[in-house]
């Protein structure tokens, strides 16, 4: 009506502007507006305000899974290596030192329950004990044991060497983190026929 | 040449529905033909709030993370059980970063400001040592011989059992409960036997003498009296026999105890009952000790005698706690002394 409003403009103008943008209340000068959305406030802009939420987000979460792989966590327990002196201690000929191989030849169960204390075996944990080396060329495994963890005396927990489960845990699906420590000891195969030979404890 | 722009153009002065001539207010009607508006104007308060929101939450989640790594109880354990499991003496060190810890026979918890983190032992028990100097030095590798310099000089004390007791009262003290921790771990495994410490003999002596009487013309033996020095805490029995003429015989005996002192003395009167007449000599007199003296005399009128008796001591250190680990050949008892 009156020339007094400022928003007063020519009709040429209205062709020039693109047809989907707004004006604010100063009509004559063109806004800038996004040309994503066609608004004009900036600093408001939600696709940014998301992102830029998201960028932050996304960053503390990268810091996060990192950071649990950089600290340190708890080292292993080791009780094969308590448990290795205490067996050897057991296992070897008192005066001579050296492991008499012929006296396990035959029934080696009872021989080793015989040789092993139950305080030499840890707590709770399940232990196989082998004495190999070679004999005549060929590998042999001179005497081996296996103690479960639960039982009263050695012989509740022991298992025979005929059991299938006999042996440290080889089959899918069993625990594959066992400790296993070795020791090279001198073994008797004969009497006064010394040789070397493997100690092989493992603890799970 | 186009027409006028399409807008509806309202003079009456009606502000309620502007229009791009005439200004608009900034509100969210939205316009034909358009997909809806997403306004999120910065001075609105809803803003504001959303905002506050999601630094609130992103800042939990940076506080949450960890700042460092719980200490290392496992090589703790580890170090304690090489130890611990070993079947002679044995000592070991290993610098941890906890603050406090809880020892409690096998178990182990360690605890600092990133955490709390846990062990336990496959092997025998542990005393964790917290009040006892000696037994801390002794944890660190002082030696015996030192720190137990002077019980192993007295000749009543038997070191070896010392320092059983003051390991029974560090473990009852310190198992279980929360312990500031020095940062160093010292553990230590001591053996003790009955070897390791000489008591002297008992030595006792007994002075008895049988007094002369004399009544009615009659001589002969009134009271019989022995002094004791010996053992403290002792009990002493002194017995005489005799034989009043024309009257039989005549018993009299007299007990003491050495409760604080070494010395007793003990009268027995002979001439006592409805006769005061002196015992014929000799007179059989017997003194006894419950630390091993036994002696039987026979002893005249006014005459004395000395009895002298040495017994041998020895000390059993067995006990069935649950810390001490004897080992069957050397009849030595172990204990496992740990400082954390």
């Amino acid at each position: 009506m009156s020339p007094s409003s400022p928003s007063r403009r020519d009709p040429s103008d209205d062709r020039r502007r693109p047809p989907n943008t707004q004006s604010g209340t100063h009509g004559t000068r063109t806004e800038p507006t996004s040309a994503l959305t066609g608004r004009t406030s900036g600093q408001t802009e939600p696709i940014a305000a998301i992102v830029a939420v998201m960028a932050m987000v996304a960053g503390i979460g990268l810091y996060a899974v990192y950071l649990g792989g950089a600290l340190p966590g708890l080292t292993e327990r080791t009780p094969e290596e308590t448990a290795i002196e205490r067996l050897w201690e057991d296992l070897e000929a008192d005066d001579r030192g050296v492991f008499p191989a012929y006296e396990y030849e035959s029934d080696q169960d009872a021989a080793m329950r015989d040789a092993i204390e139950q305080e030499s075996l840890p707590d709770g944990r399940t232990v196989y004990v082998e004495i190999r080396g070679y004999d005549d060329g060929s590998e042999t495994v001179f005497a081996a044991a296996h103690f479960d963890g639960d039982g009263d005396t050695l012989a509740d927990r022991q298992l025979p060497s005929s059991h299938d489960d006999f042996g440290p845990p080889d089959g899918p699906g069993e625990p594959d983190d066992t400790g296993v420590v070795t020791w090279q000891v001198p073994v008797e195969r004969a009497p006064a026929d010394v040789g070397s030979g493997i100690l092989h404890v493992e603890v799970w | 040449m186009d027409g006028p722009p399409p807008h509806v153009v309202s003079r009456s002065g009606d502000e309620s529905t502007g229009d791009s001539r005439t200004g608009q207010s900034l509100s969210t009607i939205p316009r034909p033909g358009r997909a809806m508006d997403w306004e999120a104007p910065a001075d609105a308060w809803y803003v504001w709030l959303a905002v506050s929101i999601v630094s609130l939450a992103l800042a939990g989640v940076a506080l949450g993370l960890p700042t460092g790594a719980p200490p290392d109880a496992s090589q703790v354990a580890n170090t304690i059980e090489r130890v611990d499991g070993s079947s002679h003496e044995a000592s070991g060190r290993y610098a941890h970063d906890a603050e406090t810890a809880v020892v409690d026979g096998r178990t182990i918890e360690l605890t600092n400001e990133h955490g709390t983190s846990y062990a336990s032992l496959d092997y025998g028990v542990i005393v964790p040592v917290t009040e006892s100097e000696r037994l801390a030095n002794l944890s660190r590798g002082a030696a015996f011989d030192e720190e137990y310099r002077t019980e192993l000089a007295d000749p009543d004390v038997h070191a070896g059992a010392v320092f059983l007791d003051d390991v029974a009262d560090e473990y009852a003290a310190s198992s279980g409960t929360e312990v500031a921790a020095t940062g160093e771990l010292a553990v230590r495994r001591i053996g003790v036997d009955a070897d390791a410490d000489d008591l002297a003999d008992h030595h006792e002596r007994v002075t008895i003498t049988a007094a002369e009487e004399t009544h009615s013309r009659v001589s002969g033996v009134g009271t019989v009296t022995a002094d004791y020095v010996g053992v403290e805490g002792a009990s002493i029995d002194l017995e005489a026999e005799g034989t009043l003429r024309y009257y039989g015989s005549s018993t009299a005996d007299d007990d003491a105890t050495t409760a604080t002192s070494t010395t007793a003395s003990l009268a027995a009167d002979l001439t006592g009952g409805h006769v005061t007449r002196p015992a014929s000599e000799p007179v059989t007199v017997t003194v006894e000790s419950d630390a091993g003296l036994s002696e039987r005399i026979e002893l005249d009128a006014g005459e004395t005698e000395t009895v002298d008796h040495a017994t041998t001591r020895s000390v059993d250190l067995d006990t069935d706690e649950p810390y001490v680990d004897r080992h069957p050949d050397t009849e030595t008892y172990y204990v496992t002394l740990v400082t954390v």
